[in-house]
Formats: C-alpha cells, structure tokens, sequence
C-alpha cells in the first residue's frame, strides 16, 4: 500500500459575500475595482503561497482560497475587513490533501452575463437566512472547478 | 501594534498641537490650532511624547517629555533638534544620543517600514531604563514616544509596573487597560470644554464564553486579538480603544459625534466570521453608547450610563447598539430595589408554596402536585414568578430559593397519601452544582421521610443545553437514586425530540401556549400529538399543563396525551386545602389500569 502524505497545515476556506462596491463607492466602477482586487490578490498570494479562485457574478462573491492554515487565516481576516464587500459567510474551512487550483494565485470568472441565471443568487440567499449548509461549501468549489477548467482551455486553444 | 493612546495628525506644516493655556508654558509649546482634547489626554499619559519632523526637530513635546529633558533649550534658534533635546537627559552617554538619533533617521529614510514594535532601549543607569519608539503620524511628522520606569513610578504605578509602561497596556491585545482608561477618562472629564461632546462606546462580545468553553482558553485569546485587531481597524486616531477585561471593551471618542456609527459599524465587522486555529468562529457584539457632557455630568455616570446601554443592547438579544435613554436608569434602579427586596425576602419569610394537582385521564385519579413558589411582597403585594424567578436565576439566589422550596415541599408531602407524588422544579443553576444539588436533595428525602420514587424533579429543556455533560451525569445519579426527571416546558426552547433520548425522562411536561393554541391552530394539535406518540414510545409519561377547559382535555386526552394539570381539575392551592381537594378526587396509582 502506498503511504499517503497528508499536508497537516493545508486547509482550504470558502466562503461568499455580496458585492456592495456599488453602495460604497458610488464614483468607481465595478469593473475598475474588481481589477484592483484581482491585482492586488494575485500580488499578494503569490508571494503568501495562496492559490484559489474568485467568482464575480450580480449578487456578489465566492472565493476559494488555498494555503497554509495560518497564512489563510491572515489572508481572510484581511479580505473579510475589506468594504468593498459584505455579509462574509464561509461555507468551509477544512484541511485538505491538495489544491484544487494550484497554479492560480487568484484564477477569476465574472458570471454577469445577462439573461443567465445566476449560481450565486440562492447561495446568498441560503447563507443569509438559513446559516450555512454543509453542501453549499462542495457546490461552490464544483462550480469554480467546473469555470475555470472551462476557461483554462479557452486560454489554450 | 501597540496603541497604548492615539493622537491626531497635525492638521498642516508648523502646526502641532497646543497645550491648554494654563499649562502651555511648563509644558511645551503651544503653536496654532491643535485638537485641544488630544493634546490634553497627551499632556497627561505617563510617558514623553515628542512630534519631530523630517529634519529631526520637534515641533511638539508634552510635560512628561519637557521633564525628561529637564530645561528645553534652543528656543531663540527655532524649533530645538532632537540631537541637543537629548542632551537634556543627564545619564545619557554621546554614544547613546547618536544611536537615538540614527534610530529616528533611519525610521524616518526608510519610510516608517519598520514595525511598530522596532523599538530602541536605551539604559540610563544600573535600574533605569527607557525604551523609544518612532511611528510616522503623516504630514511629515513622527512621534516619538519615550517610555521611561522611573516616570511610570512617579505617576504610582507601583504594582505590576515595569520599564516600558505595560502596566498601561493589555497585555494580550496590547490595547489600553482598565487603569489607562480610568486615567485618561478622568481628565476628559476635568478638562473637557464646555462645546466638546464626547462618547463612550461599551461593547461585549456575544457568545464568548461559549468560545471559550468549546475550543479552549489559547483559542479565545487568540479570537481577543483579532477583534482588537479589527476594533483597532475602524477607529479614528485621537479615539482611545480599551480592553476592560474579559470580552468587554470600551472605546472613548474625544469628538463623539461618530459614536454611534462606528459602534453599528463594530458590531458589523465583529459578526463576521472569524477564523481561529483552523475554526471558524462566529460571535457578534452588543455595544451601548453614551454621550458627555448629556450623559455625564461625572466621569462615574458617564461610564454607568454607557454600560445600562450596553446592558439594554444585551437583554435585547444582541447584535445590536442602544444609545444610553433615562428611562434605562430608571428601569435599572427599579430592578436594583426588586434585587434587594428579593434578597431579603426568603429570610423574612414571603415565601409561600401553592400546590397544583396533577391527573391521570384515564382513571381520573390524582397522581400528585406540583410544588409552585409564590411571592408575597409586603409592599409590591404578589409579585409574578415570571418576573422574580428570571431575576433570582441571574443574582444567584435561586439556588438557596431552591432548596428552601425542596425541603418545605418534601416535607408536606410525606404526610399525602401514597402514592400520590411531588414535582418540584430545578434551576440551571442547582443543576450546574451536581454534589450541591444532590446532597440537598438527599437531606429533604431523610428529613422528611418521603420515598424518593415520590419524588419527581422538573427541569427545562434550557439548562439541558449547556454543552457539558455533568448536568446530566447529575440527571442520571438522581435516576439511579431512584427519583424521577421531568422534561418541563417542552417545545419552547431549542429543543427537539432527539433530546428526549439525551436522558431517560419518566415524564414530558408540554408547554401551556400549545394547549392554549388547541382548536385554533393546527400546528399545536400536530405538535401535542408527535409529542404523546413520541413520548408513548419511549414509556414515558405525558401531562398536558394549563388546561382550562374540559373541551381541552378531550382534545389532548385525543391526542394522546396521558396527564393533564390546570384550572380544569384545580388552581394552585395552599397546602391547607390539599385534604378537601383529595376528598373531591380520589388519588391513585399511575400503573392501575381499568380493565375493560
Ligand atoms: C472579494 C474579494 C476578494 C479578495 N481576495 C483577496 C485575495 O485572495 N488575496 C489578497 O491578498 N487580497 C484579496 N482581496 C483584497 C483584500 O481585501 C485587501 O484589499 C488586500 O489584501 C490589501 O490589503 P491591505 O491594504 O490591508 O494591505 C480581496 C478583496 C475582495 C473584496
């Protein structure tokens, strides 16, 4: 049997909030902003050994974000003081095996497209009334899985 | 970072802040218009205070500073260099005034990167020590602040002082401390001019204690830090952020215009979640403001009256900011008075029991009486146990109450005839003391000579709550004793039917408000009847309370419930008129059955 190494200290949060950039800087753009987050999230996780993803849609965010425990722990304590969003809800924080996206410092998929329905409408919903539910954390990863695969070999072709 | 006062940045080039007159020329210079209650909270912190700018010279000093450097020359020549200020302090060598003054350059060169706590120490002497640092304040100005012991001593800070002024700081989230507080707030008070409004923002974190509790003593101070580190966040620099104690902080803001802002702001950064040692912790706070000098005029009421706020925001649920009203004052000194009569009121005997009959609906026999407790105020008249109870449950009392109500019960039942039994209810806070509770219990057993199978005890679904098993260990030696345990009240807490498995109960109480909702709601009906058929599958017994009518007891007796207690059958009676009733109903045993 082949021993198995478990990487005590990685540990995986997700969580989603909603989008208020709209309400608290009424003179920026939204999709300045986002660029600014994007930028300065890959800066930094790049140099802190974070990986993840951010998904962006109408109603707000979900971010997975990768790494050793405490480095997450910091990260989220940065992101979470952040007034660009609000109503933090973290789906999960558990330890993993391996990264799900480990050569992304920060990959990223606007879901805004009109007419579409949007994934993280009921998401938020849930989190806000309802508390979290143990499935919501697996969903979202699954979604963002599912994007950025998608968007991965677009970038190849 | 340590914080252990907060300032405001100079508002322009060449002005810094100015003292209070009468003290401007002892204590250093006064030039233009600085923010006089910053300036006064410096004035008398217990440690020098120095604004230099970037060629090194200083633009303001504070008293404290003016005595360490003994006379401050180089006022004919413009503003004195922090190089010849220094020669102020005797004992320094020019070794030490050279490193002092590299330090701040080199602060300053490296554009403020280095970390708050690069701190420099110097020894001036065999015991004396003083410890600088050097943080950029904006504008092109930096503050240098010198913690001296031996000013820490002169200022009494005796006990638990040391050289670098920690008996002012926290010393886990490094935040101001209770004595800081007291300090600086006393001064606002004294010199607070008459247009200055100022606040204080009392807040609690909700849910700590369960922190502490589940993941551990490390774990809750490591979640303490991150709310200072969030707290510290929001506030503005010449706001003053304490920690009290425990979970309470304290937040003085010498303008408190924005008082109530920042605290509805705090208590939303504080109920996002938290990550703590690979946990996610969700907590929230309550805060509760007042204003000075609206809510002064002492610095004694100032702090009371923010703290009945927070108090209010607390029995509100949490989560919440209240802003200090009157009538909190009034309700507070009204429950004061109800506290120390209710103190008072077992010793003087206005206590009473009252005895309300139970019964079994299928042989319509009498199984016994719950013991009630009843108040009779010389003055205040009959005081409702809903009111006193909640209260004798905070001040601590109950527990005393308690046993008073066990011993005068079991007493009076031993003379009932058999089997007729006894319910006699248990507070959370009897139950958390398990030997206590016990022992008590044994004593009114052999005092009184009623067999423990008479006796049934009646416990909430509340105090089954708290996380740690011991209450029900204390559940079960009491079942092994061979007494009997009551679900009281069911369906009004968190509870669910699961619980009932937590513990072999002989009996579920069901709550009034489903008996009352009979035949008008449909939810009650569906939750009377889960309760029986759960309750008739686990062998217990199940006895609807508040029945009124006799159109209620057909009902519950249809939806399957075994016993019922209220008007219907008697109200609540003295002991002395227990024989008339037991001549109207014959008691009997519970397991008789009618044969059919
Ligand atoms: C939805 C969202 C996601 C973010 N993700 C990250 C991230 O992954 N890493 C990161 O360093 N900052 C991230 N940020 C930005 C941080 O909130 C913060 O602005 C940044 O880390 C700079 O912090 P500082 O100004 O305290 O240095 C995110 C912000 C938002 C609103």
């Amino acid at each position: 049997m082949r021993k198995t190494h478990v990487n005590a200290s990685l540990y995986r949060l997700i969580y989603c909030s909603r989008n208020v950039i709209g309400r608290v800087m009424p003179g920026a753009t939204v999709d300045d902003e986002l660029r600014t987050i994007l930028a300065v999230a890959r800066r930094r996780n790049k140099s802190d050994g974070i990986t993840g993803a951010l998904l962006f849609t109408a109603s707000g965010f979900a971010q997975v974000l990768e790494g050793p425990r405490e480095t997450v722990e910091v990260t989220f304590e940065r992101i979470t003081a952040d007034p660009r969003h609000a109503g933090v809800t973290v789906l999960s924080f558990t330890p993993t095996e391996r990264r799900s996206f480990p050569d992304w410092s920060m990959a990223f998929t606007a879901q805004a497209a009109k007419g579409k329905p949007d994934p993280l409408e009921h998401l938020l919903a849930d989190a806000t009334f309802a508390g979290p539910r143990a499935t919501t954390g697996s969903d979202v990863l699954r979604l963002l899985e599912k994007v950025v695969q998608r968007e991965d070999a677009w970038i190849a072709a | 970072m340590r914080e252990p006062w907060a300032m405001r940045a100079p508002d322009g080039l060449g002005t810094a802040f100015s003292t209070p007159p009468a003290k401007a020329v002892a204590a250093g210079r006064e030039r233009g218009e600085g923010n006089r209650l910053a300036q006064t909270l410096l004035a008398h912190v217990p440690l020098a205070v120095a604004v230099i700018d970037a060629e090194l010279r200083l633009s303001f000093w504070n008293q404290q500073a003016a005595i360490l450097f003994g006379a401050v020359s180089g006022r004919a020549a413009g503003l004195p260099r922090l190089a010849d200020i220094l020669k102020g302090i005797e004992t320094l060598t020019p070794v030490q005034r050279d490193r002092i003054t590299a330090f701040a350059a080199s602060h300053i060169a490296s554009g403020d990167r280095t970390e708050p706590d690069g701190s420099l120490r110097v020894s001036l002497g065999r015991d004396r020590r003083i410890v600088i640092q050097i943080r950029g304040i904006g504008l092109q100005r930096w503050m240098v602040q010198f913690f001296d012991g031996k000013m820490a001593l002169a200022a009494g800070l005796t006990e638990g002082s040391r050289d670098n002024g920690d008996a002012w700081l926290d010393a886990l989230t490094g935040l101001s401390n209770r004595r800081h507080f007291n300090q600086i707030l006393h001064r606002l008070v004294d010199d607070a001019a008459a247009d200055a409004t100022a606040a204080l923002v009392m807040i609690d974190l909700d849910r700590f204690k369960r922190v502490n509790d589940t993941l551990g003593h490390p774990a809750g101070d490591a979640l303490l830090c991150l709310v200072a580190q969030r707290m510290r966040r929001e506030i503005r620099e010449d706001d003053v952020l304490v920690r009290l104690g425990g979970d309470e902080f304290v937040i003085l803001l010498p303008r408190g215009e924005r008082a109530e802002i920042l605290a509805a702001r705090l208590v939303d950064v504080l109920s996002s979640p938290f990550l703590v040692e690979g946990q996610v912790v969700n907590i929230g706070a309550s805060a509760g403001v007042a204003y000075f000098p609206e809510h002064g005029p002492s610095a004694d009421d100032f702090v009371r009256h923010a703290d009945l706020a927070l108090y209010d925001a607390k029995s509100a649920g949490g989560g919440t900011v209240r802003r200090f009203d009157p009538a909190m004052a009034e309700e507070a000194s009204a429950r004061r008075d109800l506290e120390t009569d209710l103190r008072k009121a077992l010793a003087l005997g206005e206590f009473s029991l009252a005895y309300q009959a139970q019964l079994n609906v299928k042989n319509q026999t009498l199984t016994g009486f719950e013991a009630l407790l009843r108040w009779n105020h010389p003055v205040r008249g009959i005081v409702p146990p809903a009111v006193f109870i909640p209260v004798a449950e905070e001040i601590g009392c109950i527990v005393a109450l308690g046993e008073w109500v066990l011993r005068s019960a079991c007493h009076e039942a031993a003379r009932w005839p058999e089997p007729l039994s006894l319910a006699v209810n248990v507070s959370a806070r009897q139950l958390e003391d398990s030997e206590r509770l016990f022992s008590v219990v044994q004593a009114a057993l052999v005092a009184s000579g009623l067999p423990a199978e008479r006796l049934e005890l009646e416990v909430t679904e509340s105090s089954l709550l708290a996380k740690d098993t011991h209450v029900v260990d204390t559940l079960h030696r009491l079942r092994a004793a061979g007494i009997r345990i009551t679900m009281d009240d069911f369906g009004t807490g968190y509870s669910s039917l699961s619980q009932l498995r937590s513990f072999p109960f002989s009996k579920i109480k069901i709550d009034r408000s489903f008996i009352a909702g009979l035949g008008s709601d449909a939810q009650s009906t569906a939750v009377i009847r889960a309760i029986a058929a759960f309750g008739a599958g686990l062998g217990m017994t199940t006895i609807a309370e508040g029945v009124e009518t006799a159109q209620q007891a057909a009902l519950v007796e249809a939806d399957g419930c075994t016993d019922i207690q209220g008007y219907l059958i008697s109200r609540p009676i003295p002991a002395s008129e227990i024989d008339a009733l037991l001549r109207q109903h014959p008691a009997g045993t519970e397991t008789t059955s009618i044969a059919g």
